[in-house]
């Protein structure tokens, strides 16, 4: 059975097959200001995630998008239950394939949407910190699979090639360590925030 | 020490209160989240388990003192009490420092409450967010674990009532009767007390001194231990304090599904009872001690069923 992923870039390869409209490209990098939410009793702090996207204008208003992204280490608060002290933090990298639809406001300014799927690999830490007397320890494990990403932004150009654009973004990643633990402790992430970037057109 | 909640988070955070001191008149009054009379020196261990009439679980509760200093159970170490058909880990930090409650189904009415120390290092981090059967850091079990305690509930106080159950004057006096049981338990009684002018509430608990403390169905009690005048230097009310506070506290958020203010012993506020209309909830507590696995260890241990009834005061 082909997995989201695999479907889209069934897609993507079509589309490209077909292209009419192969004058015009773009790639952009943003920072994604984010704060990581599981929906539990998580509460992560602030992370940058760094996202490079390649963007094919299949027609002058819709582009084809891959891209890779990667975070740095992005810690939640510091918790204290009836065991002891831990805090946990999260790496997340991977790739999206999509779409980017695009209205033009005016000569220098338009409006984007950003829909992707999301491939992503994320690696969760854990370190406790029990009673004076007892070891402290860090345990880790890595979760693989898919997810979506959804964005709207605007984006300035400030010459032909040069641009800036803004988008308010949300990253689902879906199903954290199924198939590792057990089915009620598997779980989501979402990544809600907003990307400054800019963008290089040829 | 201790007791009860269940779920309710909400109570478990409010539980965790910092001392104050509130002087009231003539009575100074010190409310803080110390267990009293842990001996300074060597391991104290304080159980207790109640069960409030009509209500299904059993209110437990446990701390443990090296030295007079909490002794915080980490690591996966928890405290496991259960009857012959349930069992419930206490993993929620209760009012008093070091103090841990559940509240234990007890659907069958069953008189044994057994106390075991465990080390569920899983099931202790259940309420975290992660997958911790995957990422489990465990130091591994700690002295504690295997010791135990049993609590044998006493029978729950039956046909409880008063002679008298509207008050005009804190001078008078009722005679609070129950189906005695004869089976050397001993007896307590406590209020929990709401005041009001209309527009402020004073809101306390007070242990009420019985001349016969015996399970012989009858006690009289005068009202001044339970409505005082804050402008008296003649104090005798003895306000609800330790465990005998947070087992009623918690009894009021159970009897009311939550409703009672949870800081319903601390709003001592200046209206004064003796001048306004107040509704008193009394309630009496059967109590049988328990006793640990071994004769060594030094501590407190009961268990205690109660039953509640209400009386009015107008002074007009």
């Amino acid at each position: 059975m082909l997995k989201p992923l695999n479907i889209t870039i069934f897609l993507f390869s079509i589309l490209l097959a077909n292209s009419s409209h192969s004058n015009s490209m773009l790639v952009d990098g943003n920072v994604f200001y984010t704060v990581p939410e599981t929906g539990g009793t998580d509460d992560f702090h602030t992370g940058k995630i760094l996202g490079f996207n390649y963007n094919y204008y299949y027609k002058p208003w819709l582009a084809l998008t891959a891209g890779i992204f990667f975070s740095e280490e992005i810690y939640d608060e510091i918790q204290t239950d009836i065991v002891g002290t831990f805090q946990a933090s999260i790496e997340t990298r991977g790739l999206t394939l999509g779409i980017r639809p695009e209205y033009h406001l005016s000569e220098k300014n338009k409006i984007y949407a950003r829909l992707d799927i999301v491939s992503y690999k994320t690696k969760l830490i854990v370190d406790e910190y029990f009673e004076p007397g007892l070891p402290t320890g860090s345990s880790n494990d890595t979760a693989s699979g898919n997810g979506y990403s959804l964005g709207l932004g605007w984006q300035h150009s400030f010459t032909k090639k040069i641009s800036f654009q803004l988008e308010l973004k949300n990253q689902k990643q879906l199903d954290l360590f199924d198939g590792k633990t057990n089915a009620d402790r598997v779980f989501d992430f979402s990544y809600t925030g907003f990307s400054i970037g800019l963008g290089y057109a040829f | 020490m201790v007791l009860i909640s269940n779920k309710n988070l909400r109570i478990a955070a409010t539980l965790v209160s910092t001392s104050i001191l509130l002087l009231l008149g003539a009575c100074d009054i010190e409310i803080n989240n110390n267990i009293p009379d842990v001996p300074p020196e060597g391991r104290f261990i304080v159980v207790g388990a109640n069960q409030h009439k009509d209500i299904t679980d059993v209110q437990v509760g446990i701390a443990i003192f090296d030295d007079a200093d909490p002794v915080n159970l980490v690591g996966g170490d928890v405290v496991q009490a259960s009857t012959s058909n349930d069992s419930i880990l206490l993993l929620e930090s209760g009012f008093y420092r070091g103090s841990y409650v559940a509240s234990l189904p007890n659907t069958s009415n069953f008189d044994q409450v057994n106390f075991l120390m465990v080390h569920e290092p899983l099931l202790a981090r259940q309420d975290r967010w992660y997958p911790v059967d995957l990422l489990n850091i465990d130091p591994g079990a700690g002295e504690l674990v295997g010791a135990s305690a049993d609590i044998n509930l006493p029978p729950v106080p039956l046909n409880m009532s008063a002679s008298i159950t509207n008050f005009s004057s804190i001078n008078d006096s009722f005679v609070l009767t129950w189906a005695a049981e004869g089976t050397g338990d001993t007896m307590r009684v406590r209020s929990a007390v709401n005041c009001t002018n209309g527009t402020a509430n004073n809101t306390y608990g007070t242990e009420i001194n019985i001349v016969d403390d015996s399970d012989d169905g009858s006690e009289n009690v005068d009202l001044n231990q339970i409505i005082y005048d804050i402008n008296s230097d003649d104090q005798i009310i003895k306000f609800l304090l330790a465990e005998a506070r947070a087992i009623l506290q918690e009894l009021l958020i159970k009897l009311s599904n939550g409703a009672a203010d949870d800081e319903f012993f601390a709003n001592l506020v200046f209206i004064n009872p003796i001048e306004n209309s107040c509704e008193i909830r009394l309630f009496l507590f059967r109590h049988r001690d328990g006793s640990f696995d071994s004769t060594s260890t030094n501590g407190r241990i009961f268990g205690s069923r109660s039953a509640d009834i209400t009386l009015f005061y107008n002074p007009n």
